[in-house]
């Protein structure tokens, strides 16, 4: 973005081992993704493609945010 | 039951008042492993199943939901209990749908069902084939409810579905 593209930046980031504490959701223009990106797959947990709504958009916030904040140990 | 990318909103969908069943349900979610504990926690608040993160060896309990932790395969035993196995990642991921569905038995005296669900890549379409091949039962999401149709699509090109179906349906047949 330019340069790299939302899945390579999950894995840019997942290679150089920067990933720990955090969870992705795409948000992309893409109904699917491209091939190949299946080796990622693990680290992004949600996924909605344009157009979408607001609602959709606060409901996958709400849900990731679920997972870092459960506050359970 | 293997899921991906879109799991969490889709699970949440499926799970949400569902009570404790007759039945073990094997849950292999691909995700990072920091959120193992949250993902247990949240579904366990969702049912009255009792959703447990697998840990070493346990005998397969009905109204428990095992859930595979990250790194490590999930394998049946003899249809009787449950264990993690150490392994390379089967279809880029670990633990894989495949690896847990390829290990169950043919077994006439249980009722043995697939689902696969939403996600990227091809996991868990060979082993719902495996599953249907021994007489089990196989589900898989339909496109329109997916998130991401590519497990679910990889399933249902087996030929070996039995349904095809989103997950307010899967979970009406249930109980």
């Amino acid at each position: 973005m330019p340069e790299l593209n939302g899945f390579e930046t999950v894995k840019a980031i997942v290679d150089e081992g920067l990933f720990e504490g955090n969870v992705v959701c795409m948000l992309t223009g893409e109904q699917e993704p491209p091939a190949g990106l299946e080796t990622i797959s693990e680290y992004i947990l949600d996924y909605i493609h344009k157009p979408f709504s607001m609602t959709e958009l606060v409901n996958i916030i709400e849900n990731s945010t679920s997972y870092l904040a459960s506050g359970v140990e | 039951m293997g899921i991906s990318t879109g799991g969490p909103a889709t699970l949440k969908e499926l799970f949400t008042g569902m009570p404790r069943l007759n039945a073990s349900i094997l849950l292999v979610q691909h995700m990072p492993a920091f959120i193992n504990e949250k993902v247990r926690f949240n579904l366990n608040k969702l049912t009255e199943l009792d959703v447990v993160i697998l840990k070493g060896l346990a005998k397969l309990e009905n109204g428990v939901m095992y859930v595979a932790p990250s790194g490590v395969h999930m394998v049946v035993k003899n249809n009787q209990f449950i264990q993690l196995l150490e392994g390379p990642k089967k279809n880029f991921v670990c633990p894989s749908v495949d690896t847990t569905m390829l290990s169950v038995a043919e077994n006439p005296a249980q009722e043995i069902i697939a689902v696969v669900m939403t996600g990227m890549g091809k996991d868990g379409a060979e082993g719902l084939a495996h599953i249907k091949n021994i007489g089990g039962k196989t589900i898989a999401q339909d496109e329109a409810s997916s998130i991401i149709y590519g497990m679910p699509k990889h399933a249902a090109a087996t030929n070996c579905v039995d349904l095809i179906a989103p997950p307010q349906a899967i979970k009406k047949g249930a109980y």
